[in-house]
């Protein structure tokens, strides 16, 4: 649950849920974690929330959010039961 | 004449069978008014949603529906006339009053049942029946009764049980039924079953499309709301089944229905107070005969929508990081979590005296043990460096090349094998053939690679010698089915096994067997696929990436169907909304299969196949998740072993019994702590 839900990514809004997909792509501990993660966010609950995302294993570093190619600044708002897949680089 | 157009006559029987049923209300004749809701007629009030009319019986009488389906400017039958909301004598519910509100009909009045005495018990009732919002999904309408009881009701369980919810279709002619109209029909019963019919307690819902008279019909029961059921009357899934009824006419007829139906019951009170009666029901024309996964498919996404996801947490929940930290903490108990075997060091299956059920033995430990916990800790640990922790994980890497016998050329989960040695074939597929792999890919380990390799030729021999449809038991050496079960679904271990094989080898003759794999399981009935939920979810997972996407939907839509879309309302200290039956026929949730359920899931969206339900899913567990630790709901104060969860949430098919199962250490750094 945590390597899915909040090692790799984590969202300051608990009701919204960020999800790694990358676990199974993962085949050497040595190269864990990736500097390119792939997530999906999504916002199950019936109002806009606004999401500010923290990437953990950049310790600090600048990261670098984007979905399909087009970049999201750390904070944006998500739609009412709206899902965002995302790529974060660092 | 061909054998199917010498009894292509049996459509047009049976599809005036409804009609012809319909004495008291002349429908043929009923012109459709597209957009506009249907106001009061003489004969009552109706309400139409999509292509369907439904229409009650008139103020005053016993309250009744008989839907329609839109056909050009008429509106056909598509079910019988006089269907109560709720079926048995102890509810003849009279209207008093009958009124549109809005996209609803709502209705009350009075009924009469016994009471424990036996005596008349007169009671009020109120319904809602309501056309549900297409913007949210399909045009389902809505079916809530409440009954509104001042004392007990004893119910009739004699040759018929009560209370049932049953939506009757057609009648027609027993002699065509056999001719080929039960040949024309697709049904799709809950709950699952295991391979030997033994039922399980997840997805409350029926599919039946009816191509003799073109009609699909669905119906989904909201057991959140139906909190009287209990041993007092008729305990859940232990005696109903959502399913198909038939009943047999002396005059040759016989009538179909479907809906949530029980042929025993283990007792006859019905409680005082509240008692509440919530379903849902959708008809659609359909003409094609479809395949029975097309089916899955169209019902299954009809019903998503449905699932609603509660967005509370439990007391103890905090974030999963605290409960992996805890986790790892309670792993390195040596007394409580650790067993040593012959100089080797191992982790016991249950948190030492916590099962009610099972005792380690001194001289064993399990491959499932181990590698649920290396898995995930092999990544945690590059997150979160810890010698001491790193050291137990080394001495665990050390064990695994051990489980591999060369002379059978398979892996074990009994690190300490016994003579004759006798599979569950879920376990070496999935402990042996995926998560053994990835830890050896994951610890750079050759050895264990090289195994995992080995066994796979071993299991492509059992795939070959069973045409992919495994049996449950066999023997290891000789490769022999024991007994008469079956569990198709590895099928789908073994196809996500062979991608990994091609991973580290590059032949593309893996691939091959994945997708032979996956098609095999594609072509058996699906009620047959129904054990390890994982087991699906791997497949799916295999499908995405061999590019075979409608059978990985397909897949992941029959996963699904072993997941609980309701709460469970007789368990007030937990809830299983969106958590998974741990296996079919277990009757329970559990921390493993719940996590390893929807972990393929991350991959299969990884490649694109991103269903919004599933998130739904998802985050339902990742609040949930937290009931499976030990007082959860109370005071978490103090309590040994607190970050490893119990294997099992009480239900009420099992009369609660939350943890007794034990607290499965295999599940701490893997399943609750890491992954």
């Amino acid at each position: 649950m945590y390597l899915m839900f909040e090692a790799l990514g984590r969202l300051s809004d608990r009701e919204l849920m960020l999800v790694n997909l990358d676990l199974l792509d993962t085949f050497e501990a040595k190269s864990f974690p990736a500097q390119r993660l792939n997530f999906i966010l999504y916002n199950p609950t019936a109002d806009v929330r606004s999401a500010t995302i923290t990437i953990p294993p950049a310790e600090g570093r600048k990261v670098r959010l984007s979905e399909n190619g087009k970049i999201l600044g750390q904070s944006f708002q998500v739609p009412a039961r709206a899902t965002v897949q995302i790529a974060a680089e660092f | 004449m061909s054998h199917l157009d010498r009894r292509g006559f049996m459509k047009a029987l049976l599809a005036t069978a409804a009609g012809a049923s319909s004495a008291r209300v002349a429908v043929s004749g009923l012109t459709a008014s597209p957009g506009a809701d249907t106001e009061t007629t003489a004969s009552g009030l109706s309400l139409e949603n999509g292509e369907q009319l439904l229409r009650f019986s008139s103020l005053g009488e016993k309250l009744t529906f008989q839907n329609f389906l839109r056909a050009g400017n008429a509106w056909q039958p598509a079910t019988l006339i006089g269907i109560p909301l709720v079926t048995g004598p102890s509810f003849p519910l009279v209207t008093s009053a009958l009124r549109r509100q809005g996209s609803s009909v709502v209705c009350e009045g009075k009924a009469t049942a016994a009471g424990l005495d036996g005596q008349p018990l007169e009671y009020p009732w109120s319904a809602e029946i309501c056309a549900l919002d297409q913007s949210v999904g399909e045009p389902w309408f809505r079916f809530r009764t409440t009954l509104h009881l001042p004392a007990p009701v004893r119910l009739h369980q004699e040759s018929q049980i009560e209370p049932q919810i049953i939506v009757w279709l057609t009648s027609g002619s027993t002699l065509m039924e056999g001719q080929s109209g039960s040949w024309r029909r697709i049904l799709l019963e809950q709950p699952t079953r295991n391979s030997l019919g033994a039922s399980g307690n997840d997805l409350p819902a029926v599919y039946l499309l009816d191509q003799n008279v073109g009609v699909e019909t669905m119906m989904f029961f909201e057991m959140s709301n139906m909190g009287w059921m209990s041993v007092e009357n008729l305990p859940r899934f232990l005696v109903y089944r959502c399913s198909s009824i038939s009943r047999i006419g002396r005059d040759g007829t016989q009538r179909l229905g479907i809906g949530l139906v029980a042929d025993q019951a283990t007792g006859n009170v019905l409680p005082a107070g509240d008692v509440s009666f919530s379903y849902l029901l959708l008809q659609r024309p359909l003409t094609r005969l479809l395949t029975e996964q097309e089916a899955v498919v169209r019902w299954q996404q009809a019903l998503l929508p449905l699932f609603e996801e509660k967005l509370a947490w439990p007391r103890c929940a905090t974030t999963w990081k605290d409960f992996a930290a805890g986790t790892i903490d309670d792993l390195q108990e040596k007394n409580a979590a650790w067993v040593e075997v012959n100089g080797h060091a191992g982790l016991r299956a249950y948190v030492k005296d916590s099962s009610q059920l099972w005792k380690q033995p001194g001289d064993n430990f399990e491959l499932m043990t181990v590698a649920d916990v290396l898995w995930p800790s092999l990544l945690y640990l590059r997150l979160h460096p810890s010698p001491t922790f790193e050291l137990e994980c080394d001495q665990l890497l050390a064990d695994l090349p051990a489980f591999y016998h060369a002379d059978t050329g398979s892996l074990s989960n009994d690190f300490g094998r016994g003579p004759n040695e006798r599979a569950d074939s879920w376990y070496p597929f999935e402990n042996g053939l995926i998560k053994y792999p990835m830890i050896g890919m994951l610890a750079g380990s050759k050895p264990v690679t090289n195994h995992f390799l080995e066994a796979f030729q071993t299991a492509q021999k059992m795939a070959h010698q069973y045409d992919y449809l495994f049996p449950i038991y066999y023997q290891v050496s000789s490769l022999r089915a024991e007994g008469a079960g079956t569990n198709y679904a590895v099928a789908g271990l073994y196809a996500w096994a062979a991608l990994l094989a091609y991973r580290l080898t590059g032949e593309e003759r893996y691939r091959d067997e994945a997708r032979q794999a996956i098609r095999v399981l594609c072509t058996v009935p699906a009620s047959r696929l129904f054990h390890e939920p994982q087991e699906l979810a791997y497949g799916a997972l295999a499908a995405v990436e061999l590019g075979l996407r409608d059978e990985a939907t397909y897949l992941l839509y029959e996963e699904l169907r072993m997941f609980y879309w309701c709460s469970d309302p007789s368990q007030k200290s937990h809830d299983i909304r969106g958590m998974v039956q741990a296996a079919a026929s277990i009757l329970y949730p559990a921390f493993k299969e719940n996590v390893e359920a929807i972990l393929p899931w991350t991959g299969i969206m990884k490649r694109g196949l991103v269903f919004e339900g599933l998130l739904r899913f998802m985050d339902q567990q990742r609040r949930n998740n937290f009931s499976f630790f030990q007082e959860c709901s109370g005071n978490r104060q103090g309590i040994p072993m607190a970050f490893v969860p119990y294997e099992n949430l009480g239900t009420l098919e099992l009369g609660g019994q939350t943890g007794n199962v034990g607290k499965e250490s295999m599940a701490p750094a893997s399943r609750s702590g890491c992954t």
